[in-house]
């Protein structure tokens, strides 16, 4: 139990519609990523606040991992360039805060990418582990 | 926002799934762990959440211990969120105070190789979902009254044939034409494929449709000029000539088609040799023609067909395959084949797309003797001037890439189909995005192919992409069935998950009504300040607007910031777990394989089942029950996974079933 | 730079070529064929250089050659547009274009024109014979308007024209297939080992016999001596054989009635062997036993039909010559097995027959290719 708890804690912020079918996919699949990953879903990465992300980072996740629609949103093609106006903004927030700016990621997942979520999330736990 | 306080009586049921999650994830132990959180009364085991009896089990706890709020940890919302947001709502809570935890695909199956760090994430899940749930709101669907009237914007095929069935079902129509005749591309048409009737004729017997229908208007030589209002009620403003008419509609229908790509000068030679036409242009010349195909005051004896021209572009801005191209030409070189004789054609394309029924088209081509030479993007072919015909260079791919010279006395540019010109403004006055492509986006290609974001309108037909006349048909129909269903009701009720404006706080700055889409927000003077104003029936709730606000006075229902950091902090409230082991429930002896939580018939069906396979009839009889009932129960047994067919028994007539996964029963 | 010449499709099929225009170019063809590599890549690649009236490209290739129409690729044809029998006819094409008199493109092209080219040649071929008979009725009215010996020096003439057709197409065919060769890189193949591969092929039929041996080929489950490869080089065989005996009489300068002597033994095996090829082939173009048996034009049925005939009469007449059974109607059979030998002769540049010059040469450029290659 205790070597399992060193396990960086990543916090995503997936969409309904498109990223977290896609992680759901993994499950499904039995495509194995780490257990310390918790998905919060909601309709849009671009609604992301970036005191969430800080609140999260704050409170103890190791990192924050955006899984976006990318130019498959359905809301608006303006979503990919406003979610990394939020990646930025949260970036000056963490800086402010000490925290380093590699504790957040973005990529695009899409409704059926299992795989390549449990290789981001594996990558991404691997740069959260060496950052300790 | 109103009821703020926290909620106070959460029930919570942890879901087995027969072992899909009970397998892997300490059930019974969560349960405990659960029990004592904050405002948690009930915290149950079920083997599984969305049975009929646990479903009325939960309504009997909402109203034996007054629930005020219920988390069902189970599988993936996007399977049961609707089925329990009902069940809340028959015990009598409001279904937005409910919360599902995803604890089988996000956790159980995922995680099936660690179990005991599954049980410490589930645990954190569920934590996260009873504290999102104790600062859930209760929402009411938002209402919106709707007239019963469709505005049909574009009098080609595709609207034609919406607006009949529009019209049958009992909706004012108006069609909206922007030409002086309805039929678009199609009314110029000869011969089509497939039926052989000419596209004159069908639009012929549309028209003569239109008119019988008394509750269609059609305005030609009509624009539209400005589109207010939202679902249900919508008001265009279509500019007659001088005159502006104000029409009324529940909902929007767009058929605007689309444009031939017309080719650049010097393109293949277009404009620069005037033997080298488009492939609308060469339509029309074999349909205006009769048995010799003259053209330029010669005989025409060869034709060469350059397909592709502007489409498939890589580095230009058509990228997309208008896949309707190899078809028509194909069927154009049919024609003249026919109709003319002993013309040569020669087709240089780049990939051949007579998909479906068509290909037997492109076999009929190349069984007349049509030859086909296959170039790449990278060298297209080259039209020059030959005497007073043309000459084309080309690389045929499929003759060792050699070079190949072919003359031709006219050159058909196979173009395919581009965006309106206007489609642009048609996009800024309804808000519909526009793809890549520069066509219409739908919101979901397969599974919503006609919505589009803005509630209540609707695309149908070329507008969205590159399609035949039936394709575009069958997406204008099914626009319109979807309208209907719409329409039909005096009240149309809309998710009621969008952004909320905090009036307190708000100073319009602008910046939220900057970033929305779909203009639902504007600017109120209220308590003596400008503050921000959200138009309920338009917002889609994507929540774009929250982080851009200065001063954190947008929330997005359901996702407050007290429902997210809430989450935020139950994911990393500390797990105790009370067995070093950590693993969960495996196999015998343990609550996940008993039958103690099914329903009774289960359990007598299970019971008859232990010793030897049956088969429903003998079950039946056994059990004095109707074979029906037995087959339900069975069927949806099986569907869980408790039993599984054992091969046919021995009349060859019925299946025999035997216990699966189960170890012992206790009655 | 190729010019098109959609023209050209319409001449090849007067040599047979039917369907080819339906091809869409997949490749199944090539990928099925077990004879295709690297160097050789055919039917495709001759479909399509046909219906864009490529000639000279199909002129100077060796592949043609390669194929032994044993008809996988008919089989395999998505479109049906008969690759195998395509190939025939453009091996007919390409016969009629080596060969500098018109004979073969008359043959070819038109059946009647063939019937009545065949009759003629038989009746001329006739009154040759009686000719050199002195003493016989018909030669006296006959030699009142010719002499003798401008009918023999006509026999002299015809043989010769044949012999010189045979060579002209076989300096054209050298000529056309050296250009491909020397048009990529010098060929620096050893001749001598190409020309002991060529006697390798043609004395073991090993790449006929690998289209017998595909996979699910009909003839797989098939006795040897049944196999198309087998009949070919029964055929094949039979005729040296019946050729180099019939030489090694004229040497000898007795027709021997000794049946033990080694050229009437080995006139005997060849003749047997010629017997049994010609009539396996004959039963499975009429049973149209596969694909590649199914399409046959009237001049493979003349060729075969002929050396079935020569086969049976020389036979025929090795039992008269035993029995001394001197005939009217062994008389006929000796007059009917010489015209049709001597047509078969005569007509040897200008048939179907003429491809046992041109695969040999056109193997023999293969393999100099292949070594090459192999460097």
């Amino acid at each position: 139990m205790e070597s399992k708890n060193t396990r960086p804690k990543i916090l995503v912020f997936s969409t309904d519609k498109i990223s977290d079918p896609g992680i759901d996919q993994a499950g499904l699949r039995k495509i194995h990523y780490s257990p310390a990953v918790y998905v919060i879903s909601l309709p849009c990465s671009s609604g992301i606040k970036p005191r969430w992300i800080l609140h999260a980072l704050k409170q103890g996740f190791d990192g924050v991992f955006i899984a976006a629609d990318g130019h498959e949103c359905s809301y608006s093609p303006k979503c990919p360039e406003l979610t990394n106006q939020i990646i930025e903004e949260s970036q000056q927030l963490m800086k402010e805060n000490g925290i380093s700016p590699k504790r957040i990621r973005m990529a695009a997942i899409c409704s059926v990418c299992a795989e390549p979520f449990a290789s981001h999330m594996a990558n991404f736990t691997k740069i959260l582990a060496e950052l300790e | 926002m109103e009821n703020k306080q926290k909620k106070e009586r959460i029930g919570v049921y942890i879901c087995h799934c027969g072992g899909n999650i009970s397998d892997y994830v300490d059930v019974a132990q969560i349960k405990d762990i659960v029990k004592k959180e904050e405002g948690v009364i009930v915290s149950k085991n079920v083997m599984f959440a969305c049975a009929d009896s646990n479903q009325k089990e939960m309504i009997k706890d909402i109203e034996d211990e007054k629930l005020d709020a219920v988390v069902v940890a189970s599988c993936s919302p996007k399977l049961h969120l609707h089925t329990f947001r009902n069940v809340a709502l028959r015990g009598g809570i409001n279904p937005y105070n409910y919360t599902q935890v995803n604890i089988r695909e996000q956790c159980s199956w995922a995680h099936s190789d660690t179990p005991g760090e599954a049980t410490v994430k589930a645990a954190g899940l569920i934590r996260a979902g009873i504290k999102k749930v104790s600062f859930s709101e209760a929402l009411e669907n938002i209402e919106v009254s709707s007239t019963r009237a469709v505005v049909v914007i574009g009098g080609g095929i595709s609207g034609m044939r919406a607006a009949i069935d529009l019209a049958k079902m009992g909706n004012q129509v108006y069609l909206i034409e922007k030409e002086k005749t309805l039929g678009g591309h199609v009314a110029k048409w000869g011969e089509l494929y497939i039926t052989d009737q000419t596209g004159k004729d069908i639009i012929a017997a549309l028209i003569k449709d239109i008119k019988r229908l008394t509750n269609i208007t059609v305005f030609t030589l009509a624009t539209v000029e400005k589109v207010s209002g939202s679902i249900g009620n919508f008001i265009v403003d279509v500019k007659i000539g001088a005159e502006i008419l104000n029409l009324k509609s529940g909902a929007i229908l767009v058929t605007t088609g689309f444009d031939s790509y017309i080719p650049k000068e010097g393109e293949f030679g277009y404009q620069n040799y005037p033997s080298v036409i488009a492939l609308p242009e060469f339509r029309e010349l074999i349909d205006n023609s009769k048995e010799t195909l003259v053209y330029n005051n010669r005989k025409v004896n060869s034709i060469a067909y350059i397909y592709c021209v502007g489409m498939m572009q890589t580095k230009g801005e058509n990228k997309y395959c208008s896949r309707v191209c190899c078809t028509t030409a194909i069927h154009n070189s049919l024609i003249v084949h026919e109709k003319f004789k002993n013309i040569q054609a020669y087709h240089l394309y780049r990939d051949i797309r007579t998909y479906g029924k068509q290909e037997i088209l492109y076999e009929r081509s190349s069984k007349n003797g049509d030859i086909y030479l296959k170039y790449e993007e990278k060298n297209p072919p080259v039209v020059e001037n030959f005497g007073n015909k043309l000459l084309i260079k080309v690389k045929d791919e499929l003759t060792k890439r050699q070079d190949m010279e072919l003359e031709a006395d006219l050159v058909v540019l196979v173009t395919g189909m581009v965006p309106r010109s206007d489609s642009k403004q048609v996009s800024a006055l309804l808000k519909i995005p526009i793809g890549n492509d520069r066509f219409f986006n739908e919101i979901h290609p397969k599974l919503r192919p006609v919505e589009t974001v803005i509630n209540g309108v609707f695309i149908g037909g070329s507008c969205q992409g590159p399609k035949n006349i039936s394709e575009s048909v069958q997406s204008s129909l099914s626009a319109a069935v979807k309208i209907n269903a719409l329409t039909k009701n005096p009240t149309i009720f809309l998710e009621p998950i969008i952004a909320r404006i905090n009036f307190e706080t708000c100073v319009w700055c602008g910046k939220c009504a900057e970033v929305c889409e779909y203009d639902a927000i504007h600017p109120l003077e209220m308590y003596g300040k400008t503050i921000a104003s959200m138009n309920e029936a338009v917002c889609k709730g994507c929540g774009m607007c929250a982080p851009v606000c200065p001063v954190d006075a947008i929330d997005m229902a359901q996702y407050s910031n007290n429902e997210i950091e809430g989450m935020i902090d139950g994911f990393l409230e500390k797990v105790e777990l009370e067995t070093g082991e950590g693993t969960a429930s495996q196999g015998e002896g343990e609550e996940g394989n008993t039958m103690k939580d099914m329903p009774q018939i289960w359990r007598q069906l299970a019971a008859c089942l232990e010793k030897d396979s049956k088969t429903i009839p003998a079950l039946a009889k056994e059990l004095h029950l109707n074979p029906k009932l037995v087959t339900y129960h069975l069927m949806t047994m099986n569907k869980y996974s408790l039993v599984e067919a054992d091969g046919l028994d021995d009349s060859d007539e019925y299946y025999a079933y035997k216990l699966k996964n189960l170890h012992h029963v206790e009655n | 730079m190729s010019r098109i010449d959609p023209e050209f499709s319409s001449e090849i099929k007067k040599y047979g070529a039917k369907d080819f225009s339906a091809c869409f170019n997949c490749g199944n063809c090539t990928g099925v064929c077990g004879l295709t590599d690297k160097n050789a890549n055919f039917p495709r690649m001759f479909i399509r250089q046909g219906m864009l009236g490529q000639k000279e490209e199909i002129l100077q290739s060796k592949e043609l050659w390669l194929c032994y129409a044993c008809g996988d690729c008919s089989e395999t044809c998505p479109r049906q547009a008969g690759p195998g029998d395509y190939m025939a006819a453009m091996r007919r094409y390409a016969i009629a274009s080596y060969e500098p008199t018109g004979l073969t493109k008359l043959m070819f092209k038109s059946n009647p024109g063939f019937i009545v080219l065949t009759f003629f040649l038989a009746i001329l071929l006739g009154f040759f014979l009686f000719t050199l008979k002195p003493g016989h009725e018909v030669s006296r009215w006959l030699f009142s308007i010719l002499p003798y010996a401008v009918i023999h020096n006509m026999g002299l003439v015809i043989f010769s024209l044949t012999g010189l057709s045979v060579a002209w197409g076989v300096i054209a065919m050298t000529l056309k297939l050296s250009k491909t060769v020397d048009n990529n890189e010098k060929s620096k193949g050893n001749w001598w080992s190409s020309l002991l591969m060529v006697g390798n092929e043609i004395a073991t039929m090993n790449r006929y016999k690998t289209c017998d041996e595909d996979e699910d080929s009909f003839w797989k489950e098939k006795h040897w001596f049944q196999q198309p490869w087998f009949v070919h080089w029964s055929i094949m065989w039979g005729f040296i054989g019946l050729l180099v005996a019939t030489v090694l009489d004229f040497i000898l300068k007795d027709p021997a009635t000794q049946i033990w002597w080694p050229s009437r033994i080995l006139g005997t095996i060849a003749g047997l062997l010629l017997v049994y090829g010609t009539s396996l082939a004959i039963n499975y173009r009429l049973k149209k036993v596969t694909k590649a048996y199914s399409e046959t034009r009237l001049a493979d049925w003349i060729f075969l039909f002929f050396l079935w005939i020569a086969g049976i009469t020389g036979f025929w007449l090795e039992v008269s010559v035993a029995l001394n059974a001197n005939y009217l109607f062994n008389h006929i059979v000796l007059l009917i097995h010489t015209i049709i030998s001597m047509e078969l002769v005569l007509l040897f540049a200008f048939s179907k027959f003429a491809h046992a010059v041109y695969r040999p040469l056109a193997l023999f450029f293969y393999f100099r290719k292949g070594q090459e290659a192999k460097k």
